[in-house]
């Protein structure tokens, strides 16, 4: 039984994103946000397809957020989604003009539960964005969830990354060594940044006030062969999970078997349980 | 929700991604069935009466509507929509409506899809919604994936403006001399990769081409991959490939020329160090097999209408003796 329109299309306001929306009205979402020179579905290899036929994961939809994870700088990158995720807590349904046949279409109502998953750099500009929206004054805050993956929030050396993969095309990859990166992100990730220590400022001030607990993520997964990010935790996250995987394996899947998906799916059913 | 109504959701579902107001393929349509109530013997110069870039985009309509009547072939033959669903919508119509098939039956249409820009696929859709072929859908779960695989890759395949900008350079330039462009702009993998990272709109239009050329090399690779992922059904793998064919075919010459140009070029790059050169050279030539396959079509599907076709000599040769 097909429970998901697929495979996910783009969304046409913001065309480096991409859903997979349930054929019914669900009151679940999940957006992730993928990390530096990702793409918004690539990064999550197979997780398009294989949650929609997840027992307990059909009642979501599902969003594949990108963004210019390369060439923008960090602040502007958390802006554009603290934009997007504005939309998405007040008025979820405009965002899908034009995504679903008549039939399918959705009403106005507002979603129970948003849960944001994060790769590396994506944990950064979801963080980035909630400050803002705090600061603002944002309502439904309460209804965000976090689980990040091998998350940069405590710096990264992000020239790595560029080292494992530069094209699909895997003769281009031979070539990886020797190429340059010139991208600010480099050095706004770098682990004494102006930017990183900021951001872990005012978050650990929010939480002090004792509001704001959705700043706090509720898994966090870690690669056990990591040479990206410092996996130190950040504020009041719990304790990490090490998956068998390196940083850019840790947030992909070949199978519904496959270690990061399994405990995704773990993670958003416990959270389904508890909503 | 029950099967028949997923099937009809499927099939609206499609028609939204491909054949929505506005879309090219429904102007495509519209203008086909227009000139059939204008003119009594439609031919292509009625339509054509205008300048250039008006006949080119009524090329690119008609293109919009066959490839969409080609993706619902697909869809009947995965069983991801029901035949009689898609008769309703665009078949089983009052006397007075003009009809898919009605357009597609035109002999101009009909010359156009068999020999000007072979499109098979639109022939068997024409066959289906008058025969009335039930049974010739597979329906397993896997064609169902397979179909939701390829229009994934068709749709990433329309939104890339960078491989539309390699096919109208490669137009103007041809392959040799695009190619000594080429060259002198990528003297690097660094030079590539700058291009690469940089956002579509700051590029110019050689650039552009460049990028739509890596783009095609790895559209090439996917559906390679897509292919070989299908052989366990030969029949949904020959359509697949059948509905890019007549691409590959007719710009088998060009394309393969172009993409073979790139992948040389790659492998004239001074491979670093850590490097072992024979690997290089290895994955180099893995990836020309790969791309003269697809433009082949060198899949399970022929090796086995090969060998039926050989089986049909051998018994035809035993009668004749």
């Amino acid at each position: 039984m097909e429970t998901h329109f697929l495979p996910p299309r783009r969304i046409p306001s913001h065309t480096s994103s991409y859903a997979a929306l349930a054929r019914t009205q669900v009151s679940n979402l999940l957006v992730f946000v993928h990390g530096f020179r990702g793409h918004a579905l690539q990064t999550w290899q197979r997780f398009d397809e294989l949650l929609p036929e997840e027992p307990g994961c059909a009642d979501f939809d599902y969003v594949f957020y990108g963004y210019d994870a390369f060439g923008s700088d960090l602040m502007a990158s958390a802006a554009a989604f603290r934009g997007f995720l504005e939309i998405l807590l007040t008025e979820p349904a405009s965002i899908w003009t034009g995504m679903l046949p008549i039939q399918a279409r959705r009403d106005g109502r507002l979603y129970d539960r948003i849960t944001l998953v994060g790769h590396s750099l994506g944990a950064v500009v979801i963080r980035c964005a909630l400050l803002d929206l705090a600061g603002l004054g944002a309502v439904g805050l309460e209804k965000l969830n976090l689980i990040f993956f091998a998350p940069a929030h405590s710096g990264a050396h992000l020239s790595r990354v560029l080292k494992e993969s530069i094209s699909p095309i895997s003769l281009l990859n031979f070539f990886a060594a020797i190429v340059r990166l010139r991208s600010p992100l480099i050095e706004q990730l770098l682990p004494d940044s102006q930017e990183l220590k900021h951001l872990n400022q005012a978050t650990r001030d929010l939480l002090a006030t004792g509001k704001y607990k959705y700043l706090v993520a509720k898994n966090v997964f870690i690669a056990k062969s990591e040479n990206v990010v410092i996996n130190v935790p950040f504020c009041q996250d719990p304790p990490a999970i090490a998956i068998e995987a390196n940083h850019m394996s840790v947030c992909k899947s070949n199978d519904a078997e496959s270690e990061p998906f399994g405990h995704l799916v773990k993670a958003i059913r416990t959270k389904a349980a508890g909503a | 929700m029950n099967e028949t109504g997923q099937a009809q959701l499927n099939l609206l579902d499609l028609e939204m991604l491909f054949y929505s107001p506005g879309s090219d393929a429904r102007a495509g349509f519209e203008v086909l069935s227009r000139s059939t109530l204008v003119y009594q013997d439609f031919r292509w110069y009625d339509l054509m009466d205008f300048d250039d870039s008006r006949a080119s985009k009524l090329e690119q309509c008609i293109d919009g509507f066959l490839a969409y009547c080609a993706i619902l072939e697909l869809a009947c033959l995965s069983r991801y929509v029901v035949d009689q669903d898609v008769r309703a919508l665009y078949h089983n119509l009052p006397t007075e409506t003009h009809t898919f098939v009605d357009v597609l039956r035109l002999s101009p249409v009909d010359e156009y899809y068999e020999h000007t820009f072979p499109l098979p696929l639109v022939r068997d859709f024409v066959n289906r919604m008058i025969f009335r072929s039930e049974d010739t859908g597979h329906s397993h779960e896997r064609a169902t994936r397979f179909f939701q695989r390829f229009v994934a890759i068709e749709l990433d395949r329309r939104d890339n403006a960078a491989a539309k900008a390699f096919f109208r350079i490669l137009s103007v330039y041809g392959p040799y001399e695009f190619e000594r462009v080429m060259r002198a702009r990528l003297e690097t993998p660094q030079s590539l990769v700058d291009l690469l990272l940089r956002p579509v709109e700051t590029l110019d239009e050689i650039e552009s081409a460049i990028v739509g050329l890596h783009d095609l090399l790895e559209f090439c690779i996917t559906y390679d991959a897509f292919l070989e992922t299908c052989k366990s059904d030969i029949v949904l793998q020959r359509a697949f490939w059948k509905f890019y064919s007549a691409y590959f075919v007719r710009e088998r010459m060009r394309l393969g020329q172009a993409l073979r140009s790139i992948v040389l070029l790659f492998l004239r790059w001074h491979a670093p160090q850590a490097i072992d050169e024979d690997s290089l050279w290895d994955e180099g030539n893995i990836t020309l097999e790969r791309v003269e396959r697809l433009l082949n079509g060198s899949y399970e599907f022929r090796q086995q209408m090969e060998e039926r076709s050989a089986a049909r000599s051998l018994t035809a040769e035993r009668g004749h003796s």
